[in-house]
């Protein structure tokens, strides 16, 4: 029982087509698949009797064909070579994938991936809708493109310029290459492309003194020194709040304490378990739990006890009246 | 008398009456060349000369599948090949007419 390809097979194939690199592709490819097909009715140590060797397979076929009989110009160099190889692919693949029985499809498939490389290379979406790639939003351009690249292939095809034909095969083949490589890591072709600038606001100061130095804490002291608790309201009777929205958004979901700036914080909830914001000091902890205690405090030096600052504030007739008209201010 | 070289000259009309009388691929077309006499037949003349009769418009060809491998070209004459062997026949019968007299002439002598 004969196999219908083996590697002598294909070996004899190739330096068949080598001597027949003058042809245009599509006679050449026409010429290799009739040899195929004979070649599969024969076991490959048959080759050698029934068709001699490639050279002079080449050389009886050239002449019965009405080619010219003279060597066709052997190119060598790394060129060369590199095109051999790429054609001897070009084949296994094509009749892998019985590429000859839908050639005319595969030169639209070739414009089609060229058009959709470009897409994929400088488009942040290259297809709008899939298969139609799209260049600006737009798809019928690049249709247009396609149908273009098409013909253009086809001319290539006929002509026998074969370094740009060798341009077009290796393009085309890296490119069918990415697009089924980028397919199989599975990129976002199809969605839209968006970068999330991943940009965890580190300061996001709610609070800041005149500086711009950030103030997280506020420890309140009443006037005898005594350290108290205070809750703070601004001008328009908003509660003060120290923190980056974010940081109470977080104590909210449940992480108590929560992450800020310098550490972890812990809020006081009400009776329904709201947030209290703006009760100060805040509790306030270093990164690995330790609770911050207030810092040094320099403590203004009262002239003569708590009577002198009490006339002081008395003079301030505005303070006095903010205080008083205060609903929330603590008693 | 050569007959490799006498098979050169007349392969095409050889091709286009075996394919006159059915169509074939080339592989049986060889066997058959073989098969009639002419053990000579080189498989590259047959595929070559079967490109440059197809190329020149005398022969049809039809893709035909095949269980047992890759599929199959076969190779049918057409009407302008039929013209051609009907000329190329006329010629033969012309040629080995003469070629007969002078021959059986010369034995006569």
């Amino acid at each position: 029982m004969s196999t219908a390809t083996s590697l002598k097979k294909d070996e004899f194939l190739d330096q068949v087509a080598a001597g027949l690199n003058d042809l245009s592709e599509e006679d050449r490819d026409e010429v290799l698949e009739d040899l195929r097909a004979h070649l599969a009715e024969m076991d490959e140590d048959e080759i050698e009797t029934n068709l001699g060797t490639p050279e002079s397979f080449v050389s009886e076929f050239r002449a019965s064909a009405g080619l010219d009989t003279r060597e066709p110009r052997r190119q060598r160099g790394r060129l060369a070579r590199l095109r051999k190889q790429l054609e001897a692919v070009d084949r296994r693949l094509a009749e892998a994938t019985q590429w000859h029985t839908i050639r005319p499809i595969w030169v639209w498939i070739r414009g089609w991936l060229l058009v959709s490389a470009v897409a994929v290379l400088t488009q942040p979406v290259p297809f709008e809708r899939f298969p139609l790639p799209s260049i600006n939003g737009q798809w019928i351009g690049p249709l247009f493109m396609i149908v273009a690249a098409t013909w253009f292939s086809l001319w290539l095809d006929r002509s026998e310029m074969n370094g740009a034909r060798l341009v077009s095969l290796v393009f085309s083949t890296a490119t069918a290459l990415f697009i089924l490589g980028s397919m199989l890591v599975g990129t976002t072709l199809t969605r839209p492309g968006y970068s999330v600038a991943v940009d965890y606001p580190s300061h996001f100061d709610a609070l800041t003194g005149p500086d711009g130095e950030p103030i997280y804490n506020i420890y309140p002291f009443d006037l005898e020194g005594n350290p108290v608790e205070v809750l703070l309201f601004d001008q328009d009777g908003r509660p003060v709040q120290s923190m980056s929205s974010w940081v109470y958004d977080e104590a909210n979901f449940g992480n108590d304490p929560a992450y800020y700036a310098d550490g972890l914080v812990s809020f006081r909830r009400d009776a329904n378990g709201w947030l209290i914001t703006n009760l100060y000091p805040l509790e306030t902890f270093d990164v690995s739990g330790r609770p911050l205690s207030s810092p040094g405090l320099a403590l203004p030096q009262l002239e003569d006890g708590a009577t002198s600052n009490a006339n002081a504030l008395e003079d301030d007739d505005s303070l006095e009246g903010d205080l008083a008209s205060n609903p929330n201010a603590p008693n | 008398m050569d007959s490799t070289q006498l098979l050169k000259g007349v392969l095409d009309t050889a091709v286009l009456a075996a394919l006159d009388r059915r169509s074939t691929y080339g592989y049986d077309l060889v066997r058959q060349l073989r098969a009639a006499g002419f053990e000579g037949v080189g498989d590259a003349s047959v595929y070559g000369t079967l490109r440059r009769l197809f190329n020149g418009g005398y022969l049809t060809s039809e893709i035909v599948p095949s269980e047992e491998g890759p599929a199959r070209k076969y190779y049918g004459i057409n009407g302008a090949g039929t013209d051609m062997l009907q000329t190329s026949r006329k010629t033969w019968d012309e040629f080995t007419s003469v070629m007969n007299s002078l021959l059986d002439g010369g034995e006569e002598e």
